[in-house]
């Protein structure tokens, strides 16, 4: 046999030859980029139960596999991966779950979209999919929905309406339906021999509460609030004022920041509280996780349903780690509807080749039996009512203590849109909102009415550029 | 003419045949994956970005062409400009210390002390650690309640400061921080003070010159070259600062910390808008390059080779 000896130099060409060649395969077209779906709904071929039946399978009719890119946030990982799962089990067609870290979520999507190769389903916080559906980019889907009989999770609120449709199409799936309440932790209430908050307390009371119980114990300091400086939580306490900071909340094109209801309560709420009044640690005292309710060192904080397990679980309780806490409806302001923010959020389809198969696998994940699945692991509210008051109210009194998880549902049917439109909420936070007036008031350096004019004055300029590029309707 | 073309033809077959044109060959077949990887991943973006610089794309619908107004709106912005003054104010604060503290740490450790490899290795493992470890660990260094700067300097009696939360201190503490990275200026000096011939320094020993002295009329002298190449770079590094302020402050307070790269990204990432990211890109691009060329321009007057 014939044996052939490579010298050094032909090794090396050889082996330099091949790098090349990879080099250039992995640079290769990437497989059929998805050709734009036609724009017409396709047919639903899943009936998804309806929310009040038990369980539900998808029909069994073999799809192609489908991409899922889904929010990354920790407790949703497993859910994700179990409904699929299921998905799986049930139909015999596969999801294919990539999970996307929720820092850069949106930037990969896009990037995705921008190189081709869009997910065919894809997770979507109720705010941030409006750019993508007024590209192009998403499917409406309200005649699935109406075949599928899915239009039970779709609630008849003004915040779900918002985050759910989009110039009277729905675009977004929800999965889950949750509002924000203030959290109390109950050890400090009952030190202080103060009777938990109810449903029906105002926003004075809350101060006062707040006031009372912040204080040094053994030497250790005790705030009675955790404030969160940010705009987006903020947003809350200002429209309880019976103002909002922009003129309309869908596509808004002028600003109304600088209003004398607004200043008086942003005062209050993003720097009285720190500095005046003393109430709640500042935003450098709760760098790296000290001076929170989570180490029992603040009594009560506006959260939403995802904090619970931060909070108490069984594993905690066993490790003795849990704060016992419950929740209530935000305190009464001016507005007598008292309305709460609306954070649905869900998933949409992308325009792709596989939009049916697309539409079997989302629609099996917002069924309620698919739903249930993902509320039951994840911990969140789930996407219909009936659900929520059967299911999860109970579960999350066992799981994480909490008795009036009911508030939850009731917040919801006053929910109200932070704000959507075309300048991007990220934009309007880091150019105007934070650098002229949140990190001013919430560093004690200025006041509400100091800031609020320059606010106003820089976020319409903004809405102006904006606005600018659009074509005159 | 004839001749001209007859003598091309000779040179390009003797150029393009046997053993020249396997050589040639073999070499582009070496630096293939080098080269393809620098013309995808770099000389056809960077090519990309000059076209998307006249052009609006926001990544999910076709870039429409703008003409010059992303280039007109980088001039007036003024948030471009201030992430462009916060970022010269950190390079030209932090590379000089920087530079001092490394050469004098590196002047510290060629001398033989005991365990010197091991300080070397201590001043080095900053490098290695990850941006983000380093990020979380300057957070609890910054912390105004718990943190070990305010502990330290209330040994001296002076007060705890918000540092990252305070607008005027918030970029001294990024420079203050960028000292903890200085490892590999370090051991490029110590590579650098090693070839010191000692003959020069014995010699001039001999003529009377004492420790000083042949610090300053042969060691840095010496030493230019290097002390020009880590200047360079570290100019370079400063201008493109970015992971810290992204992780620690998001900007802040006030855009205190918004450097110019942060404010790029923002801009291409959160904001989508490719096209203005990629003028502020080119402007960053060539303010480095026109700091780098001045540099060498004037590097002339100070840099001492030695095979000059």
């Amino acid at each position: 046999m014939k044996t052939v000896k490579l010298s050094r130099r032909q090794f090396l060409l050889a082996g330099g030859s091949g790098m090349a060649a990879i080099a250039l395969a992995a640079c290769a077209q990437p497989a059929p980029a998805p050709a734009p779906a036609k724009a017409e709904p396709t047919k639903a071929p899943v009936a998804a139960a309806p929310t009040t039946a038990p369980a539900a399978a998808p029909a069994a009719k073999k799809q192609p596999d489908v991409d899922f890119f889904a929010w990354g946030d920790p407790v949703d990982v497993p859910a994700w991966n179990k409904v699929a799962e299921l998905y799986t089990q049930k139909t015999g067609n596969k999801a294919n779950v990539t999970i996307g870290a929720t820092g850069d979520f949106y930037t990969k999507l896009q990037t995705m979209v921008a190189g081709g190769t869009p997910p065919h389903v894809s997770s979507f916080q109720g705010w941030e999919w409006q750019v993508f559906a007024d590209k192009g980019v998403l499917v409406p889907v309200d005649e699935q929905v109406k075949l599928a009989n899915l239009e039970s999770i779709f609630i008849d609120a003004p915040g779900d309406i918002a985050y759910t449709q989009r110039k009277g199409k729905k675009y977004l799936l929800p999965i889950e339906h949750p509002t924000m309440l203030m959290f109390y932790a109950k050890k400090p209430f009952q030190d202080a021999g103060i009777p938990f908050p109810k449903d029906d307390w105002t926003f004075d009371q809350f101060l006062e509460i707040a006031q009372k119980l912040t204080k040094t114990v053994e030497g250790k300091k005790q705030f009675g609030y955790q404030a969160n400086g940010i705009w987006a939580r903020d947003i809350h306490w200002m429209r309880n004022t019976g103002q909002q900071e922009f003129d309309v909340l869908i596509d808004p094109k002028k600003s109304t920041f600088n209003q004398p209801e607004i200043a008086e309560i942003l005062q209050i709420v993003a720097s009285d509280v720190y500095y005046k009044m003393k109430i709640s640690p500042t935003p450098a005292d709760l760098e790296g996780g000290a001076n929170t309710i989570d180490t029992g060192n603040c009594a009560m904080k506006y959260e939403g349903p995802w904090y619970f397990v931060r909070l108490n679980t069984p594993p905690l309780r066993e490790q003795k780690k849990a704060v016992e806490f419950d929740v209530v409806i935000m305190p009464r302001q001016k507005d007598a509807a008292r309305p709460h923010r609306c954070l649905t959020s869900g998933v949409t389809l992308l325009k792709t080749d596989k939009v049916d198969a697309a539409w079997a696998f989302a629609s099996y994940l917002v069924s309620y039996e698919g739903n249930k699945v993902y509320s039951e692991i994840s911990g969140r509210l789930p996407n219909n009512p009936k659900g929520a008051e059967q299911d999860w109210v109970p579960r999350i009194k066992d799981l994480h203590g909490v008795s009036n998880g009911r508030a939850f549902i009731d917040a919801f049917k006053t929910s109200v849109v932070d704000v959507v439109g075309g300048v991007p909420r990220s934009k309007i936070w880091n150019e105007a909102a934070k650098p002229l007036g949140w990190d001013p008031l919430t560093l004690g350096t200025a006041k509400a009415t100091e800031v609020l004019p320059k606010v106003d004055a820089k976020v319409q300029e903004l809405l102006d550029a904006y606005w600018a590029t659009q074509p005159k309707s | 003419m004839a001749i001209v073309m007859r003598r091309k033809s000779e040179f390009l077959r003797q150029y393009f045949s046997g053993l020249a044109l396997e050589e040639t060959l073999s070499g582009i077949l070496f630096a293939a994956p080098f080269l393809i990887g620098f013309v995808v991943f770099i000389a056809y973006p960077m090519l990309y970005s000059i076209a998307l610089v006249f052009q609006n794309w926001d990544l999910l619908s076709p870039p429409v062409f703008v003409g010059f107004s992303n280039i007109v709106k980088v001039f007036r912005d003024p948030v471009a400009n201030l992430s462009l003054y916060n970022t010269a104010y950190y390079a030209i604060l932090a590379v000089p210390i920087q530079l001092v503290i490394a050469f004098l740490l590196a002047m510290a450790l060629n001398q033989p002390i005991k365990g010197r490899s091991f300080y070397r290795a201590g001043f080095y493992m900053p490098m290695i650690v990850p941006v983000v470890a380093s990020a979380v660990i300057w957070q609890r260094v910054f912390h105004p309640e718990f943190g070990l700067l305010n502990e330290v300097i209330g040994w001296v009696g002076l007060a705890p400061r918000k540092w990252l939360w305070d607008p005027g201190l918030a970029k001294p503490s990024f420079i203050f921080m960028s000292f903890w990275m200085i490892g590999r200026q370090m051991v490029i000096f110590i590579a650098g003070l090693q070839n010191i011939p000692q003959s020069l320094l014995e010699a001039a020993s001999i003529d009377g010159a004492g420790r000083l002295r042949q610090m300053l009329h042969i060691i840095i002298p010496l030493m230019t070259p290097i002390i020009f190449y880590n200047m360079v770079m570290a100019i370079i590094a400063s201008f493109q600062i970015f992971a810290p302020a992204m992780l620690m402050t998001s900007g802040g307070p006030q855009n205190a910390t918004l450097f110019a790269v942060l404010n790029i990204y923002r801009n291409a990432f959160e904001y989508y808008n490719m096209g203005y990211a990629s003028a502020l890109a080119w402007e960053l691009f060539l303010i480095v390059v026109g700091f780098t060329i001045t540099q060498f321009y004037v590097s002339r007057r100070w840099v001492y080779y030695e095979t000059e």
